[in-house]
């Protein structure tokens, strides 16, 4: 699995979505995600790891109401 | 006289699966061949066949969670929140919605009779029929596109998941 921070665009991701494994959204302008292997991958992409898209995730999933 | 010419044209139940013997033999011929038959809707291939999740917070607006374009089928959803009734979702199966409504505690999810297909974007998916929600305990099939949008009433988390399948 790869893992990036990618861009939004208008509330839509700039990826191939066939290839979205998971996706964590934390902010109107960039996602976490998990892509599957095969995706096409820009240059401008952050890498990141499991365990920081992990910690996003958990913490998008304890949001105070 | 007539009795052989009825058994010679009928067989038996017996006679070996043959395309130009008896009746029963071209019956068995046929079953063979359905047999091996392949399914007209393919297994998933590779990355054509997927499950997969989306969150988001402290959006208000919808944000696509999914967007493929393509022959298939919907196998499975579920939209789920960290508090009542916060997460949207929105079903568009070749450009048409299919479902747009409002999540309900610990998350409804398709196929089961509690995913009501409602429209209007606001009543609660897991509503009574009344509310003018339909039940569909069936794939949903799509003939060139899936989309599926996710919005947060609030700024909570709210996650979806999905499973698809291409051929």
């Amino acid at each position: 699995m790869n893992y990036f921070i990618v861009p939004v665009n208008d509330g839509v991701l700039d990826i191939d979505y066939l290839y979205l494994q998971e996706g964590v959204q934390n902010s109107e302008t960039e996602c976490y995600v998990k892509l599957k292997s095969g995706a096409y991958v820009r240059e401008s992409w952050q890498s990141i790891t499991e365990e920081q898209f992990n910690i996003i995730k958990e913490n998008l999933l304890n949001l105070p109401e | 006289m007539a009795d052989i010419v009825v058994y010679d044209t009928v067989g038996a139940p017996e006679d070996t699966a043959s395309a130009t013997g008896s009746l029963h033999a071209k019956v068995a011929d046929v079953k063979d061949q359905l047999d091996v038959l392949p399914s007209t809707r393919q297994a998933p291939r590779g990355v054509q066949g997927a499950a997969g999740s989306f969150y988001t917070g402290n959006n208000s607006a919808y944000q696509t969670a999914l967007n493929i374009t393509g022959k298939g089928k919907l196998v499975g959803l579920k939209l789920g929140d960290t508090a009542s009734d916060h997460g949207f979702v929105k079903v568009t199966v070749d450009g048409t919605v299919i479902s747009s409504g409002r999540g309900y505690n610990s998350g409804p999810h398709y196929p089961t009779p509690e995913w009501m297909f409602v429209t209007d974007g606001t009543t609660l998916i897991y509503d009574t029929i009344a509310n003018g929600g339909t039940p569909i305990n069936a794939a949903i099939s799509f003939k060139t596109s899936l989309k599926i949008e996710l919005k947060v009433f609030a700024g909570i988390g709210v996650y979806v998941y999905w499973q698809y399948e291409l051929e």
